[in-house]
């Protein structure tokens, strides 16, 4: 065997030996000296996962922090430009943006916290919090880094009612988040319909058939099976009940089957009656109403939405909008309408530098220039002085202003963020087939009714 | 010489060895790995309990929804591999054909296999096949391709079908190989263009549909991106493949044993039909040595 093959096999050994060591190895066990040039040879790989141990010329640790979050583009120039402040103030702090889109972000997050390759700052939602914490101790409690997060200027009532999770701060709200039913009512008053005028569900209904009766281009709803199967179910199941959907304690549903029935009656009524558009041509534009064209071209009298999806270009028709009131049925037990975080920002529990992570959330959310930058692209601010900034410089867009005013006060109490995604998936389903009409109302609550007691006994 | 033969064999083994780890390591391993988890009620990050059969028995007896994507799965192949296959062929067959600038023409028709069924794609088929989208507004119709389950599917299978590059340059090899006295020979006997085709180009290049066919079947049933983005499984299921439904089964309901169950249920389909093929080509693949059995 000669030298040059002798080599070959050589690398061939080593490089096999590397395929397999080098996914487990967390820490190298070599020399300094082997460390100092691995160092050299990869800073790059090494600085960005947060392994850098080097002092640099201030004596401080070179710092790297992974932050995700979701959003609209707006929310992701704001947020890279609060990333770059606090780096230009702690130069040895290095803070990686991991953004994009809702749409997977929840199979994303679940999938690395499971790996074990969760983000070291992470954007999720109040309703991802029982999910997330049933796969082990996802978040570190942020009461142990008070020293470095103060969260004083925060509602306490609003921290007590969703930061918490098994007596832990798992999360600050980024924002605070309602329903909004954003209406452009220059399309209602085009067919002679006043907003005050529509106060119950049947109100709502005969107004849309009025719109689509005037004009066979307009429609008065503009709304996504997604939404509708989910948040509209909520609220109008609330109303109905006055309890949340599912008993935490018992673990079963929470209303009858004539209650479901009566609220697949009003959806179907949508549907049938033309105030809402075809399901088949609304459905390109599932979860982003905003850009449905009828929308854009205001052939779309309103619709139903968080405030912290209202922004950047949503609407356009500022002259003419304004907030509806929730329509409701006339015996209704309360509003139904959606009060709570925007989203919550936490810090991983095997975050290597966890009160970093804690000063830059303290940043994030109590300095003013970050305040300044970021305004409304996480829904209203949920700290007083984030607010007040807003409001002295007109941050703020006065109908989402007008609908957090408006669910602060009538808020249901129930907000259903332990809803297990089976039964939202079932209760979606059983909206588009309503919206399809795939089936009489009957039918579809019957087999909704079935599959929810079924997946509710099955999953415990 | 025996300890020569020993470590000649020994640096081979050492050769292929990156190989056989990342084989047993990321394909094996996880393919046992998921069978163990089909039988229990594992979700994303929480311990598990052995359930039996429990997860095959739920998917068979109560998940409408699977025998549904089953359904949706079937009829995708359907459309997508006969429909590539033919398409691919007859481009094949052009640009066969002896003329100008022919290079550029080939690159060309690769490109979308290049570009392939990436997000980006579907995000731009998404747009394109929109009520008001440049589809539509080309042909001056008005189809719901995306909202309405009777196109939906279809619409679905297109990008596929658009992706005929990789069987395309295979058939085109395959045309290369036929021999051309075999033309000359049906041409003096006055053969005309069709009957050629069918007598003497079909069978000369069936193994390579056959080849085409079943690489075709396995790509379909994996399927996942094109429906996940394009249509999100909808409406009203149309398009949920069973590639979407193991992805949301397992990521949106953290329901990692099921899913597994599903995969195994998806495998077994696969390799059945597979099996037909193979059973079945003996009677309509030639192989040009073996005399031929076509029927």
């Amino acid at each position: 065997m000669n030298g040059r093959r002798l080599t070959a096999l050589g690398m061939a050994a080593l490089l096999a030996g590397m395929t397999v060591f080098a996914a487990g190895c967390e820490k190298g066990s070599g020399s300094e000296a082997e460390r100092a040039e691995l160092k050299e040879s990869s800073n790059e790989l090494v600085k960005s996962s947060g392994e850098t141990e080097a002092a640099d010329a201030e004596g401080q640790d070179d710092i790297t922090l992974r932050f995700m979050w979701w959003g609209s583009d707006a929310r992701h120039e704001a947020t890279l430009a609060v990333i770059e402040q606090y780096e230009q103030l702690h130069p040895n702090v290095k803070i990686e943006a991991e953004y994009g889109g809702y749409d997977g972000y929840f199979e994303k997050l679940t999938t690395q916290v499971s790996g074990g390759t969760a983000a070291d700052i992470v954007q999720f939602d109040a309703s991802m919090t029982r999910d997330l914490m049933a796969m082990g101790e996802v978040f570190a409690d942020l009461n142990d880094y008070s020293a470095q997060l103060d969260t004083s200027d925060f509602d306490q009532n609003f921290l007590k009612s969703f930061s918490y999770y098994d007596g832990r701060m798992v999360g600050l709200p980024t924002g605070v988040n309602a329903g909004i039913w954003l209406t452009d009512t220059s399309v209602l008053e085009a067919a002679g319909i006043k907003l005050e005028d529509i106060r119950t569900w049947d109100d709502f209904i005969s107004a849309g058939e009025t719109i689509h009766s005037k004009n066979e281009e307009q429609y008065l709803f503009n709304i996504d099976i997604t939404t509708l199967g989910k948040e509209g179910v909520y609220a109008l199941m609330a109303q109905i009940t006055g309890k949340e959907l599912i008993d935490q304690d018992t673990n079963k549903l929470n209303f009858a089957e004539e209650d479901l029935k009566k609220v697949f009656t009003v959806i179907n009524d949508f549907y049938d009656k033309n105030v809402a558009e075809p399901a088949a041509d609304s459905a390109p534009y599932d979860t982003q109403v905003n850009t449905n064209p009828k929308w854009i071209s205001h052939d779309l009298g309103c619709t139903y939405t968080a405030t912290s999806n209202v922004t950047g270009n949503y609407y356009d028709f500022q002259d003419s909008a304004a907030a509806m009131d929730i329509p409701q049925f006339a015996d209704a037990k309360e509003s139904g309408i959606l009060f709570r975080p925007a989203q919550l920002i936490g810090v991983a529990a095997n975050c290597r530098y966890p009160e970093e992570a804690a000063r830059f959330l303290d940043y994030f959310f109590n300095s003013d220039e970050a305040a300044a930058v970021l305004k409304d692209c996480r829904s209203i601010p949920a700290t007083a002085n984030g607010r007040k900034i807003c409001e002295d410089n007109g941050y703020l867009d006065p109908v989402l202003a007008e609908a957090v005013e408006k669910a602060q006060e009538s808020a249901t109490a129930n907000q259903n963020l332990s809803v297990p995604a089976e039964i939202i998936e079932i209760l979606q389903d059983a909206t588009e087939k309503i919206a399809y009409k795939q089936g009489s109302i009957d039918e579809i609550t019957e087999e909704a009714m079935g599959l929810m007691e079924e997946a509710l006994e099955r999953i415990g | 010489m025996r300890r020569k033969k020993i470590q000649k064999e020994w640096q081979g083994y050492l050769y292929i060895l990156p190989w056989i780890l990342g084989f047993l390591l990321l394909q094996l391993y996880p393919l046992v790995r998921s069978f163990a988890y089909s039988l229990t009620d594992i979700k994303l990050g929480g311990s598990y309990q052995f359930t039996g059969l429990d997860n095959y028995i739920r998917m068979f007896k109560k998940d409408a929804d699977f025998w549904g994507s089953m359904g949706v799965t079937l009829k995708y192949i359907l459309m997508v591999v006969p429909g590539k296959l033919v398409f691919a062929l007859i481009v094949a067959m052009i640009l066969n054909m002896k003329m100008k600038g022919i290079r550029f023409f080939r690159t060309l028709y690769y490109l979308p296999s290049i570009l392939g069924g990436s997000v980006a794609i579907s995000a731009l088929w998404r747009v394109m096949f929109m009520k008001t989208g440049i589809i539509n507004n080309l042909f001056g119709i008005s189809v719901n391709w995306l909202g309405d389950p009777k196109y939906a599917l279809f619409t679905i299978s297109l990008i596929e079908i658009w992706q005929f590059g990789s069987s395309m340059v295979l058939f085109f090899a395959a045309l290369k190989q036929v021999p051309a006295d075999l033309y000359e020979a049906a041409r003096v006997d006055g053969s005309g263009k069709i009957r050629m085709f069918f007598k003497i180009t079909l069978p000369m290049i069936s193994p390579i549909i056959l080849f085409n066919i079943i690489m075709q079947i396995i790509n379909a049933l994996q399927n996942y991106t094109s429906a996940y983005v394009v249509t999100g499984g909808g409406p009203i299921k149309s398009t949920n493949l069973m590639g979407l439904k193991i992805y949301k089964d397992a990521f949106s309901r953290s329901d990692l044993g099921y899913a597994s169950a599903e995969s195994w249920i998806l495998f077994l389909v696969l390799v059945g039909i597979t099996g037909i093929i193979f059973v079945t080509s003996k009677y309509w693949v030639f192989y040009g040595d073996d005399g031929g059995k076509q029927g």
